[in-house]
């Protein structure tokens, strides 16, 4: 960590990968990025020939690292394509460190806009998402147990 | 008992941070039904006004809140979690005492009274809504400043509509001085009262003396975390669910070695070994300030009188029923000699002390100087964190 990184938080993870619809890449496709812990910021992204995008990590420097406080920004994607929006990404982040939404690893996806929205749990976080990543979802909780 | 795990309880208590940064409650329903499908969900009456904004969140500057209904085995049970915003720094470092009454008439921090009070009418209107939803059950969570929110709202249920409710905390600050814990105590009942907090957790140091835990006898819980000194990192949520899962109430009651019983604060206060300012010494010389007041107050309750403005006319009144204690009897004399001299102790002053010396003016002065040195105590655990936000 370099001093330029002091009380830097990550809202959103960098992100790379493909938009598909049924199954072809989507050329020229708008991706609109919202990551939002005190106040909205907002990114695009947009799809190659491939269908290929990429984000870079998005930061935000706050003092509240250093307080005794919960990290919680919530997180959003929203695909446009032929005058149609696909929600293709919703969670809230809750850990100020990068790659949390993959445990670790890089976060690249396949986003198929003609899915089913899947929802699973990663280290306690829902994630709503069109998309598909290398990631071993959370186990589903049993509340009876201790 | 039909009181919730400690992993459920704690899970609640982290999971309304994301429920409350949801867009719409239509995301938060798909978070709940993904994480607690089987424990809770909005009430139909949420889903109606959810347009118009219902009882079923509630936001206010400082604070949100969230209100659900029991589902499956938790049928009959409504849940009320309440989360804090970053203000909770603001108050943390500001030392001042200023207290306001709670619904049960007992002095409460300002701040937390305050928050919780523009989060009152919505309440009023959930509330409504319990004959009709078949509740009779309700479960008050929270973390950090929901913690203390939940804490005020479980004594405003409690008096406002004589249902006893149940409270967890994690990692609450202190809500209210000594009658108010008292009175909360004793009205919901210490066995329904979970509070669970890390040794090294700074937020439930604060405010400092005279404000008390809630609740003030019976059981809290108290989790081993290691470091010496209180700091930002074990008040985590993530921090609290590692440490109570796996465990039941029982099981974390028991991870409290240093418990403070009656007769070991007689023996603290009778011992002549050194004491210094230390987190620990001033957790004994809380309990043993309890103690003694109790002891003076020979059972009577503690009014206080005028308006509790600054905190001269509060110590004012505190040396005031450990003076009268001193008339009281041989015993309770003795007591407060103790006591008084071990704060001078911790204070670093010299110890020799006469009973004549001890007048009001003498033991408000204490009182005055000890409650400055919890304050600097609790600034310079706080100042490392504070320095380095500054800087940025």
């Amino acid at each position: 960590m370099s001093l330029g990184d002091v009380g830097k938080v990550c809202l959103f993870s960098a992100m790379s990968g493909t938009i598909t619809l049924d199954g072809k890449p989507v050329t020229n496709a708008r991706l609109v990025r919202t990551g939002d812990r005190d106040g909205p910021i907002v990114d695009e992204a947009v799809t190659d020939k491939n269908g290929y995008f990429e984000f870079p990590a998005m930061y935000e420097r706050t003092i509240t690292k250093f307080l005794p406080q919960e990290f919680v920004a919530s997180q959003k994607i929203v695909v446009s394509h032929n005058n149609k929006d696909y929600k293709v990404w919703t969670s809230v982040k809750r850990s100020p460190e990068e790659n949390a939404e993959s445990r670790g690893k890089p976060l690249v996806v396949t986003c198929e806009l003609n899915s089913e929205e899947k929802s699973i749990v990663v280290d306690r976080v829902p994630i709503h998402s069109l998309c598909v990543w290398d990631v071993e979802p959370d186990a589903p909780e049993n509340w009876d147990e201790l | 008992m039909a009181e919730l795990t400690p992993r459920l309880s704690a899970s609640l208590a982290d999971g309304v941070y994301g429920l409350t940064k949801n867009e719409s409650i239509e995301e938060a329903i798909k978070d709940l039904n993904i994480r607690f499908k089987d424990v809770a969900g909005f009430s139909d009456d949420a889903m109606l006004k959810a347009k118009t904004g219902g009882p079923w969140f509630i936001k206010c500057r400082t604070a949100f809140g969230f209100t659900l209904i029991g589902k499956g085995k938790f049928a009959g049970q409504a849940f009320i979690l309440f989360r804090g915003t970053q203000y909770l720094a603001d108050w943390l470092t500001n030392f001042n005492i200023t207290v306001s009454r709670g619904a049960s008439g007992q002095p409460v921090h300002d701040g937390f009274n305050l928050t919780f009070k523009t989060m009152e009418p919505k309440l009023k209107e959930f509330m409504g809504t319990l004959v009709k939803n078949k509740i009779t059950q309700i479960h008050c969570i929270g973390h950090s400043l929901g913690g203390a929110l939940a804490t005020i709202c479980a004594d405003w249920i409690r008096t406002s509509y004589k249902i006893k409710p149940y409270l967890y905390t994690f990692g609450s600050p202190r809500v209210g001085l000594m009658g108010f814990a008292d009175c909360c105590t004793t009205n919901i009942g210490a066995e329904r009262i979970f509070r669970a907090y890390h040794k090294t957790d700074i937020v439930p140091c604060i405010p400092t003396w005279p404000f008390i835990h809630t609740p003030n006898s019976g059981t809290d819980y108290y989790l081993p975390s290691p470091g010496l000194v209180p700091g930002p990192t074990y008040h985590g949520m993530d921090k609290y669910i590692e440490s109570v899962s796996g465990k039941n109430w029982a099981a974390l009651a028991a991870l409290d070695i240093e418990k403070k019983t009656e007769s070991g604060i007689v023996l603290w206060l009778k011992s002549s070994s050194p004491v210094g300012l230390t987190i620990t010494a001033l957790e004994w010389l809380n309990q043993a300030l309890v103690y003694v007041l109790k002891k003076c107050l020979n059972g009577a309750a503690w009014v206080i009188s005028g308006v509790m403005g600054t905190s001269f006319t509060l110590m004012d009144q505190l040396a005031y029923v450990l003076q009268k204690g001193i008339d009281l009897s041989e015993n309770v004399s003795s007591l407060v000699m103790h006591l008084i001299r071990k704060i001078m102790e911790i204070l670093g002053m010299k110890r020799t002390l006469k009973a004549v010396d001890l007048t009001r003016e003498f033991i408000r002065n204490i009182f005055m100087r000890l409650h400055a040195k919890a304050n600097e105590y609790a600034k310079a655990a706080l100042s490392d964190a504070m320095v380095k936000g500054r800087a940025i």
